[in-house]
């Protein structure tokens, strides 16, 4: 990249990172303003998405509309973010609920001069130097950055995959568990393999489903 | 870019957030009482006081007499015997 467009970019390579405390902002949004630090409390799933009236973006919206109820049910906030102007967003929310019946209930802000844009490094320069790419930011309560995900401009996001991490993420914090490939809700988890080899021996006896001694699982 | 000022109409939720304010109440409870989730009690709660609408009383807020006029305003009428100013 030349000089001058890695100057123009800057901070668009700089990622949050996880678990660190997700970046503070104040924007302007189809709520008015709001500042990250209004969702402390919640869970917040922050998404990017590159323009407002376009097809992708439009089947995102809509099945974002569609689960947050449930969302809302697990105290999971939606805010969504891109370039457009809050004119311009203001008239696509109004035309997704009259051309799907569809009400979007959650903040999505106008990051017109890219300031929160390049804080999060949504912008991927080899897709468009102006609009952000379809990113994915999830906050837990306390603001700490505990998952992002990155999709190309060219391929919708999994609703399903965003509410299975979130619960994923929820079960770890309540249980001090993690979760295995392909988690779904229900299934097992996996117990934080111990850290000594006198744990390690006693592991075997604490009646967990064990493969091994660092490879256990329990229902929760 | 805009090509007029914004007006400073309170919308609904600015309505009964602070109609909600006629007593001095935590932001937890102004989300109970209007069911808005707390993101938009924070953010619109803010807005008022910024307007000097309401103003802060430790952890709890409370409709100022420019606020009490400014419902008065638009058409509210807040229960001016509950507020203690």
């Amino acid at each position: 990249m030349e000089a001058k467009e890695e100057q123009e970019v800057g901070e668009a390579h700089h990622l949050p990172r996880i678990g660190e405390p997700a970046p503070d902002f104040e924007a302007e949004s189809t709520f008015g303003t709001v500042r990250l630090e209004d969702f402390r409390g919640s869970w917040l799933i922050f998404f990017s998405h590159p323009a407002d009236f376009t097809p992708v973006c439009t089947t995102e919206f809509a099945a974002f509309a569609e689960i947050q109820d449930e969302l809302k049910q697990i105290n999971v906030n939606l805010m969504g973010l891109s370039v457009d102007s809050v004119m311009a967003h203001i008239a696509w929310v109004r035309n997704i609920e009259e051309k799907f019946g569809l009400e979007i209930q959650f903040p999505v802000i106008a990051d017109s001069d890219r300031k929160v844009a390049h804080l999060y490094g949504m912008i991927m320069p080899g897709e468009s130097k102006t609009e952000t790419a379809r990113c994915v930011f999830v906050i837990d309560p306390d603001g700490i950055l505990r998952a992002l995900i990155y999709y190309p401009m060219t391929t919708g996001r999994n609703m399903q995959e965003l509410l299975r991490l979130v619960r994923a993420l929820q079960t770890t914090d309540e249980h001090t568990v993690s979760t295995p490939a392909n988690w779904q809700p229900g299934d097992t988890v996996i117990v934080p393999p111990p850290r000594t080899q006198e744990l390690a021996e006693e592991r075997l006896r604490e009646g967990y489903d064990c493969k091994d001694w660092y490879f256990c699982q329990k229902a929760v | 870019m805009a090509c007029l000022p914004s007006d400073d109409v309170l919308g609904s939720t600015g309505v009964s957030v602070l109609l909600t304010l006629t007593i001095a109440t935590t932001l937890e409870d102004v989300a109970q009482k209007t069911g808005l989730p707390l993101f938009r009690v924070r953010g619109t709660v803010r807005r008022l006081l910024e307007a000097e609408f309401t103003h802060q009383v430790g952890q709890m807020y409370e409709i100022t007499p420019a606020g009490i006029e400014k419902l008065e305003q638009e058409g509210e009428n807040p229960d001016i015997d509950d507020i203690s100013l």
